[in-house]
């Protein structure tokens, strides 16, 4: 690739599907368009992230001096509008939090553990070699590539990015930590972190859940440096009974080091050589669910439409020669355009103005039934790029004088409207966002059930969506207005 | 590639066993591999022999330097290890054939090196130091990244080389070695090339030496007029034509070097030209609400200046209208209060700017006006009022 090519990620990688997605960024599956190999993209919208450049291009190019079969590779990092496209190896097995989840809930056997393990710490010792720390151990991190291989991900970045974020999303990972990192701050911890968290990983890979789970994430991390270090106990094997206490012990400098472990009896002596009858069994049920979701920023909703992004010469006064008149009048100052930046700023995302476009994942939804009077406005209620998971908030930004200045553009809202899906953008949109904010497993459960829900009535009844939004919002608009 | 990484899960203990050396052998055989590069009847194969050597002690001298061999190595036998690898010039040498080495080579050299250059003894940092009185590395180090360019696959050795710089930043003699290179100014070119990771690997560097020791930069960089003009000249064209990233990160270098004190000259250079200031302002109409925030911070301290040069003045005066209507909702979502309070201010200051009162072109009405402009310092009659503000630009 030349150094002087600007050429958009979008044209050298065909986007297939989005396989994840969180805060941080969606996680794309895609293909080279030159060599056909199968990439992970992940998505980080910069615009969007409080994370400073700065911390996150270190943190990304610290990866790029990583090479090994035991972690899944970065390839490249590029620009594609606002956003950061981090390019890595694909793993198309899942992770080993799908393992669980799909097809053993109650744990793994002894000796699939211990071959994940072996390669885990293989992967941390080459890790730890080269001074850098996961910080983000779990079975959600380790992925399966197709031959059922093990290959530890999402470090780096992920690890950096979740260790500074605010407390709200950082609650998935408390009880992984170790002592140390709870209490200390991000520089009072070593590498015997990561050994802490494989201690709690081969814990939740033998049991299905990790210790401690059933009780709330903060009071276990608060309580976890005054706690006794957790045990393995029941029906296990003495061998990955010592594993666990040997990991978790208290004290990092009394921990052994990745090399330690290797010596260990429980990952000495490893049966199996892959997990690939595993990968196929996940395949193949992901494939039944008809396993997608929805990304959390459509990659086709750019900031910069065109080329032409730097219109200060068009909104500002830069004439040299003499100072013009300026009229006192107000009305008649020379008007701002509907479409300038300033006055869109804070009625409405950027973002949406390619909203309309249908995201990539769920191309066989229903189409938009025509209707002559589109009486609520799209953009408003459902500002997708806020990130603020306030309802309240959401409702405040329908602001009436927002309102009346919405409506002069119905024109070209209507012409919008043409292929708005309100299943996938608004629906299935306003339940992925529940499903994020749900506390637990039920809820998630309800939300999912309720999603798919509106997906078949969908389809028995075309258009049910929308009216279902167009009433919502008619109700929500009257109450607002003090009709009740 | 994937072969080699097999290799490397050899036990590299077991293979120095076989090789017993005193410390000093592995500088040694580093510089005399190195050396085979430069042979003239050097074939493909042999090539592929020497990167593979060099690999391999490269990776041994990081474990011995780090104590991972067994047994563990003595002080006295790291202290050894370090006066030879600054004897031999290691890293001179490592560095001149750096685009020769393989991938896992240059990250152990580039893993080596910054454990050097935490290595104090006596509380001296003793690599820091070689390192100062052999500033040809340092020159080298710089020119490397022009010549790994040139290479293919060149932004592995780019992110390489960079690190090292970066690594290299951190202690304040280094920094000031690189701050006098006049190879420092290539990188405002690098930063403006296409491809992502060097053009913002780049900008990282120049943030960092632009950054990392304030004082240093403001007393031997920016104590010089060449300097500051070049400088300007070199972040605006980053902040004019620069992708997304590299107009952001540029523009908030400059905010960032503006508000210290101690770079007076800086500031008063660049706030005072209007040319700076139409850039400013087109960068907050730009469609990134961030790229608007860092433009801002640039200009909130050409507002508050309370000397503004009369093209500067003029173009205020006359984007008052425009400028009152931008801000009305400019940062409004804002939670940082600090940042309101410059916004309040910054408002105030806008509106207390003359407005020009005509209604029409008519060129008498426009010479009044113009009268009323040449006096700027007669509008803002007190000067004092805006310096005990936080946004004024000698206060931080």
């Amino acid at each position: 690739m030349s150094i002087k090519a600007r050429t958009p990620p979008s044209k050298l990688y065909s986007i297939q599907s989005c396989i994840g997605r969180g805060n941080f960024g969606d996680v794309y599956k895609a293909m080279d368009r030159t060599t056909q190999e199968i990439v992970a993209i992940k998505v980080v919208n910069l615009e969007h992230s409080d994370e400073d450049i700065e911390l996150l291009a270190q943190e990304i190019f610290f990866l790029a001096e990583l090479k090994s079969p035991l972690i899944t590779n970065y390839i490249t990092t590029m620009l594609e509008d606002v956003s950061m496209w981090i390019v890595m190896e694909y793993c198309g097995g899942g992770s080993c939090s799908d393992l669980l989840k799909r097809n053993y809930v109650n744990g793994l056997p002894e000796e699939k553990v211990s071959f994940i393990i072996h390669q885990v710490t293989l992967g941390l010792k080459y890790l730890h070699e080269q001074r850098k720390i996961h910080r983000d151990i779990k079975a959600a991190n380790i992925l399966l590539n197709e031959e059922g291989m093990v290959k530890l991900g999402d470090f780096g970045v992920s690890g950096h990015i979740r260790s500074t974020m605010k407390r709200d999303t950082f609650v998935g990972t408390p009880y992984w930590m170790a002592p140390e990192v709870v209490c200390c701050e991000v520089d009072g911890y070593n590498e015997k972190a990561d050994i802490w968290s494989l201690g709690i990983t081969t814990y939740e890979l033998l049991k299905g859940l990790p210790p401690l789970s059933k009780y709330d994430p903060m009071k276990v991390m608060t309580n976890l440096p005054k706690r006794k270090p957790p045990k393995l106990k029941g029906s296990f094997s003495d061998a990955a009974k010592e594993f666990v206490a040997g990991c978790l012990v208290k004290a990092p400098a009394d921990r052994p080091s990745a090399y330690d472990l290797l010596s260990f009896e429980f990952i000495r002596n490893v049966t199996i050589t892959n997990l690939k009858s595993d990968v196929e069994l996940i395949k193949q049920k992901k494939v039944q669910e008809r396993y997608t979701k929805i990304p959390k920023y459509p990659l086709q909703n750019r900031l910069y439409k065109n080329s032409n992004t730097l219109r200060g010469k068009d909104f500002w006064n830069f004439e040299s020669t003499r100072i013009t008149a300026i009229q006192t009048s107000k009305s008649e100052l020379s008007p701002i355009t509907q479409d300038s930046p300033v006055s869109s700023l804070n009625m409405e995302s950027p973002y949406l103005h390619g909203q309309t476009v249908t995201p990539i994942t769920n191309p066989n939804s229903s189409s938009f039934r025509k209707c002559n009077k589109p009486v609520f406005e799209l953009d408003s209620g459902m500002d997708i790029d806020s990130g603020c998971p306030h309802l309240q908030t959401e409702i405040e930004m329908i602001t009436p004088s927002n309102h009346n200045k919405k409506h002069k553009k119905n024109d070209i809202q209507a012409l919008k409207i043409e292929k708005f899906d309100y299943l996938e953008n608004i629906v299935s949109h306003i339940l992925n966002r529940m499903y994020d904010r749900a506390r637990d497993d039920e809820t998630r459960k309800y939300v999912d059930e309720m999603l798919k829900q509106f997906i078949k009535t969908e389809a028995n009844v075309p258009g049910f969506n929308e009216v279902f939004i167009e009433e919502i919002s008619l109700r929500i608009e009257a109450i607002r207005k003090g009709f009740v | 590639m994937f072969k080699k990484y097999k290799n490397q899960d050899l036990d590299m203990a077991f293979w120095w066993k076989k090789n017993p050396k005193t410390p000093s052998d592995y500088a040694r055989l580093i510089v005399e591999q190195l050396n085979k590069f430069s042979s003239p009847s050097l074939t493909q194969d042999n090539k592929r022999k020497v990167q593979e050597e060099c690999t391999k002690y490269l990776i041994g001298t990081k474990h011995f330097i780090v104590g991972d061999t067994e047994p563990h190595p003595t002080p006295e036998a790291i202290d050894e290890l370090y006066t030879a690898i600054h004897r031999a010039d290691v890293f001179h040498e490592l560095l001149l054939h750096f685009v020769d080495l393989e991938f896992e080579a240059r990250r152990e050299c580039m893993l080596i090196f910054s454990i050097c250059l935490g290595y104090s003894k006596d509380n001296k940092f003793v690599t820091v130091d070689y390192l100062v009185s052999q500033p040809k590395t340092i020159s080298l180090m710089l020119r490397t990244a022009e010549v790994a360019l040139q290479q293919k696959g060149c932004q592995d050795i780019f992110l390489t080389v960079g690190n090292m710089i970066i690594e290299c930043i951190k202690y304040e003699q280094l920094c000031r070695i690189i701050l006098k290179d006049p190879q420092l100014w290539k990188f405002f070119e690098f930063a403006k090339l296409g491809n992502f990771e060097i053009s913002t690997e780049s900008l990282q560097i120049l943030s960092a030496a632009f950054t990392t020791h304030p004082k240093l930069v403001s007393k031997e960089f920016f104590c010089n007029e060449n300097n500051i003009i070049r400088f300007i000249k070199c972040i605006n064209k980053l902040m004019a034509h620069g992708s997304y990233v590299t107009k952001r990160q540029s523009t908030k270098l400059l905010a960032s070097l503006i508000v210290i004190r101690s770079n007076n000259s800086l500031m008063n250079i660049f706030i005072n030209s209007p040319e700076n200031l139409k850039l400013i302002m087109t960068l907050m109409t730009d469609k990134s609400k961030n790229l608007q925030l860092e433009a801002f911070n640039v200009f909130k301290v050409m507002v508050a200046n309370p000397r503004k040069s009369k093209p500067v003045f003029d173009i205020l005066v006359k984007n008052r209208d425009k400028l009152l209507t931008y801000f009305k909702t400019f940062g409004l979502d804002s939670q940082d209060s600090t940042f309101l309070d410059e916004r309040e201010f910054i408002i105030q200051e806008i509106d207390s700017l003359p407005r020009i009162i005509s209604s029409t072109t008519d060129n008498t009405n426009n010479n009044v006006s113009s009268n009323n402009l040449n006096s700027p310092s007669s509008v803002i009659n007190n000067p004092s009022t805006l310096l005990t503000h936080s946004t004024t630009p000698d206060s931080r």
